[in-house]
């Protein structure tokens, strides 16, 4: 008797109120924000299917907003959408330019006072094509994600940033970066990363410049910088007060002038951006925790830094022997 | 008596009384001609007056003591009073009357049963495939044939005020505890009810507090039976009834098959992790997929759930609702099954499912998922033997789809602690339910979900069942 | 082998999950808050508080085998027993609604997002309500139970994050002052006085009377403190001292990460039962007690209408209040300096009738 009590006292007491169908929800897959003119520009790829004769087939539908904040311009979004946003499923977060430079801490925080976004999709930034141009070309976002994890695992040209990743980066010196694509021609191009500082975009490194970056960073697993092909590579970094070793195991095609040609670029690399009193691979967040006393009593770190690179290559087996062949004339 | 016997059973036909004269003078023979082998009675008892000489009887002075030594017949008893006479009669005895004062019986039963058969109702793929019947002696054989021994004690006791149906508690007197015979016997001598039918009339006056989950195991298979026996359980058969109860039970015990104990213990650990599965597979599969089809959108992934929507698209009802008919009509269908003659059977199995199958989907009414996520739930509700625990399952998965639909997963969670909740406060027989579970008796893991071998250690009894006899053997 | 007591498993169970109440009630955010990546540092060190506490706790169970509230009956004149059970009630009052509005609004945030706060009160305080009516027993088997669905959470979210895991991201190590660092395991230390107070409630009659009793309590002790130790390490070395510190709950940030095999994804509301668990017996054994305290001053038993009484009390609170962050800390001070001088008026006492 008393369980029946219970159990009607539960199921009379919810009155089904907050019962949401499927049918109700458009499933946001891309999120992109852009600003210009003083407003916020909002396009939102919806994710829908159909039954079709025992197949699923996806359709996408996209949406424009302005407003002059970004909690507006979801609003505006209800003048033309029939259902209710529903921002769990994203997948791909698109910037751009103007949009970071204005206003990327009002973005950030928008992301970390929402419980509903999983701040783990990836985000890009998108470079020399309108937002909305891109959005309506209903290029899926699993395709992005696709071209930018192959990319990075066959050949680290360009390398997978997700949001929470940037939210920590951003946390700890403001500084941090973004894959770059853009649209040409009905094909995506996937360009280097782009650099940014204080909230405000630096620069875009090229793709060699990404290549010899993440080398540092010991985020490669095979690439080539022409004309050596390195199939494995563990970068170890080890740091004493001001002075950075790095030490590179790596496996090469040819063992011949890899450490001489290799050096320099990397030193003028990390020189450069030195000069630029830009943390490339947050050097003074790894000397603070390792030695966080040298780190309290040294200002200016980051220019009194000296690098020093030591190499121990292995040549790939190579199992021809005799000349290979040459180009007749 | 006769006189009285006639009186009060309105001259039944099947009451005949023989009268004999024997030296002059009168010897009843009186039975009940459907209760009695008439075999019996005219191979032995008929035959046996008809060698009697006249001269014999000059020795003898007394017909009576003359008649009782030197008929044979099986289990010869004197009859005291009237309402003996009648057990008698009703019982299959025939009577030999002289005078009130001198009657006496022999037992000519009639085999009014169906001999012994294979179990159907638990099928044996690798054991013993006798079942009980309904004759009392013959099931009570089948036990007495695997436990051969002195200390298997039988109380018995007779209920019912009309039907006087016999019934039996057996146990293992150097092993069951005594706090246990001596509830279920006082539990069965206050029960004062015009007649039993069958085993499962007793189980409302055995238990105290009734709940969804059964506390007794009913079962037709005379090996379980030995085996509870011998752990230290008691068991009750009730004649006219197949079925036996064992008592007391946990809820472990409904997982368990007596197959299990024939078989190797590898194969069955991986069978009793898939009966468990199946138990909550069959309970919270249809609620989980109302949880996140309504509530909790972010708990699939993205392409399942594109899947979904668009598969619900041209659904009209809500998922409970639809939930709730394709159970139904599973229920429906396998009532219908279940009472159908086996002549109509296949065609009503095919129209279900054409039915319940592409039918429903194609005219829109229901989703494909859903007819899976159904049939899954209740496939995996009918891996169990108790009929019982089936329809407990069945409570239960409907209770949870209601939950999940106003809830979501929270709900289900609600559901998970309630039916938690409610197993751990049962009790059979102030047994916990849960046992050996909670509380947690390290010996009985071997056997419990797990399929241990013990090796050369020695095997002991569950404490929670015995305290007298630990010890089983190596 | 006793069937209707509880057994030594059974309680060390429920120790475990009141101990654990910490994520929710007091939560990592007050730690890291205060001393950055050496909250890590003071979960060891007030661990160690703790298991002296534990071990003063099953001492005085050992010594006083009657529960709090029958203890009081005994052997308290009338004046001291009103005011200690006045000062008890209200302190377990006011920390089982704080702990039941702060499982309400975490049930609300993170796994039904579109349900109104009442709907979720009322729905938790019946199924609390029906649990409480079952009896101590039945709540210490529930226990035993869930403990080994807690065990599996644990080890599946630590399994499926351990990928995601950067140790560096732990150090650096003792940066801050001692004084903040002791500072924050007295808060750890001290937000185990409820758990504490709430097990010395149970009456010894009703637990089974081992030689060995100490062991597996102490023993389950140890492990709540060990997995919240891991616990912390692993959200710091996943996300960072800078986002742990933004987030209130912020192991359910990073259960969002978990991905086996590309197909068990989003399992994050499932891994979120851990944390009802461990607030549900805090809430439980604070009705179950404050329902024995009413019941002992009325002299007409009515359970039901009493705990109707209550639910309804808590429900109506929930709803209309919000409560500041630390009030869990702060009744776990005073219930602790409460306690004190309970046993010591307890020793008087019994000195005086003995």
């Amino acid at each position: 008797m008393k369980k029946w009590i219970f159990i009607l006292g539960i199921l009379l007491s919810t009155g089904c109120t907050s019962y949401t169908e499927l049918n109700e929800l458009s499933i946001v897959n891309t999120l992109g924000i852009d600003y210009q003119e003083n407003q916020y520009q909002l396009v939102i790829n919806v994710m829908d299917g159909s039954l079709d004769d025992g197949k699923i087939e996806e359709n996408f539908t996209t949406y424009t907003s302005q407003a002059s904040t970004l909690e507006e311009a979801f609003q505006m979004i209800y003048l033309k959408s029939n259902k209710r946003i529903y921002l769990s499923h994203i997948d791909l977060l698109i910037l751009t330019e103007e949009a970071i430079n204005h206003h990327l801490s009002n973005i950030i925080n928008n992301f970390l006072q929402n419980n509903e976004y999983r701040n783990n999709f990836n985000v890009i930034l998108l470079k020399e094509i309108p937002l909305e141009t891109f959005m309506k070309e209903q290029i899926e976002a699993e395709q992005i994600n696709h071209l930018l994890n192959t990319n990075y695992k066959e050949t680290a040209m360009s390398k997978p940033q997700d949001l929470e990743t940037m939210m920590q980066e951003l946390f700890i010196d403001q500084n941090t970066f973004l894959p770059t694509i853009t649209y040409e021609n009905q094909e995506i191009l996937l360009r280097g990363i782009t650099l940014i500082k204080n909230y405000q975009v630096l620069e875009e490194l090229s793709t060699e410049d990404t290549i010899l970056w993440n080398l540092l960073k010991n985020t490669l697993q095979k690439t080539t910088i022409s004309p050596y092909t390195i199939f494995e590579n563990q970068t170890l970094l080890t740091t004493k007060k001001n002075e950075i070793y790095f030490h590179f195991l790596t496996t090469v095609n040819q063992k011949e002038n890899f450490e001489q040609s290799i050096k320099p670029k990397l030193l003028s690399f990390l020189t450069k951006f030195q000069t630029k009193d830009y943390d490339i691979l947050k050097l003074t967040q790894k000397i603070y925790q390792n030695d966080y006393r040298y780190y309290q009593k040294t200002p200016n770190l980051l220019s009194k830094l000296n690098f020093h690179f030591s190499f121990e290559t292995k040549e790939k087996e190579n199992y021809l022997q005799g000349e290979l062949f040459h180009e007749t004339r | 008596m006769i006189e009285q016997l006639k009186r009060d059973t309105n001259q039944a036909s099947d009451i005949i009384d023989k009268k004999i004269e024997i030296n002059n003078q009168t010897i009843h023979i009186v039975y009940s001609e459907v209760l009695a082998s008439s075999e019996d009675i005219t191979g032995t008892i008929l035959r046996n007056i008809s060698y009697i000489v006249e001269e014999d009887l000059l020795k003898n002075e007394d017909l009576f003591t003359y008649l009782y030594n030197n008929i044979p017949g099986h289990n010869r008893v004197i009859v005291k009073d009237y309402a003996d006479f009648l057990k008698k009669i009703w019982n299959g005895y025939t009577i030999i009357y002289i005078s009130d004062q001198e009657i006496f019986a022999f037992e000519t039963k009639a085999q009014l049963d169906r001999g012994i058969n294979t179990v159907d109702s638990e099928l044996s793929i690798r054991g013993p495939k006798d079942s009980f019947t309904e004759n009392f002696n013959k099931n009570f054989g089948l036990i007495r044939r695997r436990i051969k021994s002195e200390h298997l004690w039988i109380a018995d006791l007779e209920i019912g005020k009309e039907t006087k149906t016999k019934v039996g508690v057996f146990y293992m007197q150097n092993i069951v505890e005594d706090t246990l015979v001596k509830e279920v016997i006082h539990n069965l001598k206050k029960i004062d009810i015009d007649g039993i039918i069958d085993s499962g009339y007793l189980k409302k006056y055995l238990v105290k507090k009734n709940s969804v989950f059964p506390t007794i195991i009913t079962t037709e298979r005379p090996d379980l039976v030995s085996m509870a026996l011998l752990e230290g359980k008691c068991c009750i058969l009730v004649d006219n009834s197949p079925y036996a109860l064992i008592m007391p039970c946990f809820f472990i015990d409904f997982f368990h098959n007596p197959d299990d104990y024939y078989q190797k213990a590898f194969s069955i650990t991986f069978i009793r992790f898939i009966r468990v599965l199946a138990f909550f597979i069959a309970i919270f599969i249809p609620a989980y997929y109302i949880a996140i089809t309504t509530h909790n959108h972010d708990s699939v992934t993205t392409d399942l759930l594109i899947n979904f929507l668009s598969q619900r698209r041209s659904v009209p009802f809500p998922a409970l609702v639809e939930g709730l008919i394709m159970t139904i009509s599973f229920e429906i269908l396998r009532e219908s099954d279940m009472r159908m003659a086996s002549t109509m059977g296949t065609a009503v199995s095919i129209l279900g499912g054409l039915v319940l199958g592409d039918a429903a989907v194609q005219a829109g009414i229901i989703s494909p998922i859903m007819i899976i996520v159904v049939a899954i739930s209740a496939i995996s509700g009918l891996a169990f033997t108790s009929i019982e625990l089936t329809s407990a399952i069945r409570f239960w998965r409907i209770l949870l789809m209601i939950l999940a639909a106003m809830l979501g997963i929270y709900g289900i969670f609600l559901g998970l602690i309630l039916l938690v909740t409610k197993l751990a406060s049962i009790t059979s027989f102030q047994k916990p339910y849960l046992a050996p579970f909670s509380p947690f008796i390290k010996v009985e893991q071997k056997d419990a979900i797990l399929k241990i071998n013990s090796g050369n250690q020695i095997k002991k009894r569950n404490p929670l069942l015995t305290t007298k006899n630990r010890i089983r053997g190596r | 082998m006793k069937l209707d007591k509880i057994t030594s498993y059974q309680y060390a169970t429920l120790t475990f999950f009141l101990l654990n109440s910490f994520s929710m009630n007091v939560g990592y955010y007050t730690l890291t808050n205060q001393c950055g990546n050496d909250s890590i540092f003071s979960i060891l060190l007030g661990g160690i508080f703790i298991l002296i506490l534990a071990s003063f706790i099953f001492y005085l169970h050992h010594k006083y085998p009657e529960g709090i509230v029958q203890m009081m009956q005994k052997k308290f004149p009338i004046f001291p027993k009103v005011v200690f059970s006045f000062f008890f009630f209200l302190l377990i009052g006011i920390s089982s609604i704080y702990s039941f509005s702060i499982l309400i609004s975490f049930l609300h945030y993170y796994v039904l997002k579109e349900v109104g706060l009442l709907v979720i009160s009322v729905s938790l305080m019946i199924t609390i309500l029906y649990i409480v009516t079952k009896g101590i027993k039945t709540i210490s088997k529930i226990s035993e139970i869930f403990f080994y669905f807690s065990i599996f959470i644990f080890l599946f979210g630590s399994i499926g994050l351990m990928k995601y895991m950067n140790l560096s991201n732990l150090k650096p190590l003792l940066t801050t002052t001692v004084r903040k660092s002791l500072s924050s395991s007295l808060i750890y230390f001290l937000s185990s006085m409820i758990p504490f107070f709430l097990l010395f409630s149970i009456p010894k009659k009703e637990m089974e009377n081992t030689k060995h009793f100490k062991k597996l309590p102490y023993l389950l002790t140890l492990l709540s403190i060990l997995f919240t130790f891991i616990q912390l390490m692993i959200i710091i070395s996943v996300l960072g001292i800078h986002l742990t510190n933004i987030y209130q709950h912020p192991d359910m940030i990073i259960y969002k990460k978990i991905s086996f095999l590309n197909i068990l994804e989003r399992v994050e509301v499932f891994l979120a039962f851990n944390n009802i668990l461990n607030s549900l017996f805090v809430i439980i054994l604070g009705i179950y007690l404050l329902n024995q305290m009413i019941n002992s001053f009325l002299k007409k038993k009515k359970e039901h209408i009493s705990l109707a009484l209550i639910g309804l009390i808590f429900i109506i609170v929930t709803t209309l209040f919000t409560f500041p962050l630390d009030l869990y800390l702060m009744t776990s001070i005073a219930l602790f300096l409460l306690f004190g001088i309970f046993i010591l008026c307890c020793l008087k006492y019994k000195d005086n009738h003995s």
